[in-house]
């Protein structure tokens, strides 16, 4: 996965590098997208390469150049110190909490950061200037929207319904940008799937999915300018700052201690999995599984954006690396579901191009890989499920998240 | 990932004596290498640390000569990029000036180097050692891990002495113990609007145990100015009649190296 940069400043790079490098090292500019930086002896040590986003970020990637690793990492310190941010700022949802607390008041806050993080990200999603962007818009969107659904009982629920169908539509604006995008970056493990003297035939793919992306990304970006998400935007935050004020006696988990109510909606959650998961068998639907991985990621949203700043790390930490586990599974068999779709659709496209016959053998081919893989996913299912909702494990949640 | 083999060669510039132009063709002719694609190393071993300079490296290996020379396995940590594509630098040491007493340690002195170099041969095309002027058991040690002695001979009485010094050195089995390590001459500093110049030069030319490689390598303002600029002189005078020298230079040297098999 390509990581579009490092570190992050609003400044003019070339000047906000020199003046935080001042008497260590020289930056100098390398055509429009690059800095050099050298040492006191005028050695070239790293390359910086400056990614702007429209929007006013700018995101740099420190290259050391070989033998020099120790000056890319006191020049990465220097950065820091001087106000350049990590760029897992941009992501990372994470509010300082105490169990005590009102759970309006922390769902409030950690609401208003995901908002932070759709603002800090849709610059570069509607640029399309790297695929973490929009990726990034929409994961704070789905924790948004598992927040409001599993927190529901902080707000008054004649405003909330409005807002989750707000955000809901939102995020299915951008759904066809985003998995074109990853068509895109999977098209060439795709290939890699394909029998060797097929791959070349898949080329007429490319083309066609570009071509898809550009037009999805155009609806994409008249959605998020738009009217209805601006004012979404707007008001979303003054209803979040107002939360507090809001009549209690309409908001009946408003008061109740955070710890109270996250730890509540994590048992339930994980009670949920375990029920939808022991339903499920070789001969299942794979909406079955696709539910199941829906539940899995509410879950995950409550640990990290609740579990983890208020419950003991020894339990929180194995019960979300179990859950990622099961998760991967879940996620290579949907993956390989969606890969097998959409190759399906697109054969009707190709058949009138040129070159269309040979790729439409190659696909045929990759759909059965497609397949085989998804099946064996299933296969790994049952272990990683019973992991997952071993009675140790259910004992855990249930005596640990209270 | 297993490394493709590569049919690596390894240059030494050579004289008993300084001040000829051994590191200015090192240089050079390392960066013309690298320029043209290939994976390329320089070993600067002269504690003078001239091309270490020219390259803009602090002349520093942790752990000195002797560290290299017993830890094969770590040689690469110490390896630098330099400013340039493909080209990468083993720095000088102000240790390097015990070099010899460091090889002595070893049973077989003067097969160590070679030995030093060989784990490096998967990385580079070429490997080029710039060395100390002096006649020395680092200098065997040089003779026996080199596919090509590069000499430069200033076309002057007194310095081409030094040139027949080395065939001496030759004949009595010194130099390429292994018998395959090709002993290439070229003229360095030459002024063709000297006479004495042209008439050692033909002289020099003549003698057909030597090999007087047909490029020359003019006197020039660039090769000197390569201290100021700490480029190879291509970077800065890409034009220049010791660029251009040097370029002809590398095409006969590469041409040469290549119709000989590599020794391993
Ligand atoms: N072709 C040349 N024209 C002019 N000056 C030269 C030339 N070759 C070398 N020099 C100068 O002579 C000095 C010694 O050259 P150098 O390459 O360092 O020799 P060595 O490595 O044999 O001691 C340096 O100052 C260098 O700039
Ligand atoms: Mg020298």
């Amino acid at each position: 996965m390509n990581e579009r940069g490092e570190l992050v400043t609003t400044q003019a790079p070339l000047e906000a590098l020199r003046r935080a490098l001042a008497g260590a090292y020289q930056a100098s500019a390398h055509g429009r997208e690059a800095v050099e930086l050298r040492d006191d002896l005028e050695k070239l040590v790293c390359r910086v390469t400056v990614m702007s986003v429209p929007g006013g970020s700018n995101w740099l990637t420190v290259t050391a150049l070989r033998g020099y690793e120790q000056d890319a990492d006191r020049i990465r310190r220097l950065l820091r110190k001087h106000g350049f941010q990590s760029e897992d700022q941009w992501k990372s949802a994470t509010v300082t909490m105490s169990g005590g607390e009102r759970s309006d008041a922390v769902v409030a806050r950690v609401l208003l950061r995901l908002q932070e993080i759709q603002d800090a990200n849709l610059p570069g999603a509607l640029a399309g200037t790297h695929v973490e962007f929009l990726h990034d818009f929409r994961v704070a969107i789905r924790r948004t929207r598992s927040v409001l659904r599993e927190m529901r009982g902080v707000f008054i629920a004649e405003d909330l319904q409005e807002v989750r169908a707000d955000f809901k539509w939102l995020q299915d604006q951008t759904s066809a940008a985003r998995d074109l995008d990853v068509y895109l970056e999977d098209l060439e493990q795709l290939r890699s799937l394909a029998p060797e003297p097929m791959r070349a035939d898949l080329a007429p793919l490319q083309p066609l999915l570009e071509e898809r992306r550009r037009r999805a990304r155009l609806a994409m970006s008249a959605a998020l300018t738009g009217e209805r998400a601006r004012t979404l935007h707007g008001e979303w935050r003054g209803i979040l700052h107002g939360l507090i004020l809001e009549p209690e006696n309409l908001r009946p988990d408003a008061s109740r201690p955070i710890a109270e109510l996250a730890g509540g909606r994590i048992r339930r959650v994980h009670d949920q999995m375990v029920r939808m998961g022991s339903a499920i068998d070789q001969g299942s639907a794979p909406e079955a599984y696709h539910e199941l991985r829906k539940k899995g990621k509410e879950l995950r949203y409550l640990l990290e954006l609740f579990g983890a700043h208020l419950f003991d790390p020894e339990l929180v930490k194995p019960l979300v690396s179990t859950l990622k586990l099961l998760q991967d599974v879940l996620g290579l068999h949907q993956d390989r579901e969606v890969q097998a779709q959409m190759l399906r659709e697109l054969a009707q496209e190709l058949i009138g191009l040129a070159g269309g016959a040979q790729a439409l053998m190659a696909i045929g081919t990759l759909v059965d890989r497609l397949e085989a893989d998804s099946l064996a996913a299933r296969g790994r299912f049952s272990s990683s499920f019973a992991q997952f909702s071993s009675a140790e494990q259910r004992r855990l949640v249930t005596d640990g998240f209270r | 990932m297993s490394k493709a083999k590569r049919d690596t060669r390894v240059i030494a510039t050579y004289n008993i004596k300084g001040g000829v132009g051994k590191t200015s063709a090192a240089v050079n002719l390392a960066y013309l290498a690298a320029k043209a694609g290939h994976p390329t190393l320089l070993w600067d071993l002269d504690p003078q640390a001239a091309s270490t300079f020219l390259f803009r490296v602090r002349p520093k290996v942790e752990g000195g000569g002797r560290g290299l020379l017993r830890k094969r396995s770590r040689t690469a940590q110490h390896i630098k990029a330099t400013d340039h594509e493909n080209l990468e630098l083993l720095p000088a040491d102000f240790s390097y000036r015990h070099l010899d007493l460091a090889l002595d340690q070893f049973k077989k002195p003067a097969g160590r180097l070679r030995k030093v170099l060989a784990p490096l041969r998967a990385d580079y095309d070429y490997i080029f050692l710039d060395c100390p002027p002096s006649i020395s058991l680092v200098s065997e040690a040089v003779f026996e891990a080199s596919d090509a002695l590069l000499v430069p001979v200033i076309p002057a009485t007194l310095s081409s002495r030094a040139y027949e010094q080395l065939e001496e050195l030759s004949r009595s089995g010194k130099v390429g113990r292994r018998g395959r390590t090709s002993i290439l001459a070229f003229f360095s500093m030459a002024n063709v609007s000297k006479q004495l110049h042209l008439q050692v030069m033909e002289r020099l030319r003549k003698i057909d145990q030597l090999t007087v490689l047909g490029a020359a390598i003019p006197t020039a303002d660039e090769v000197e100015m390569m201290g100021e600029e700490r480029n190879p002189v291509p970077v800065f005078a890409p034009d220049g009649t010791a660029a251009v020298a040097y370029a002809a230079l590398w095409a006969e040297i590469e041409q040469r190296l290549h119709s000989a098999p590599a020794g391993s």
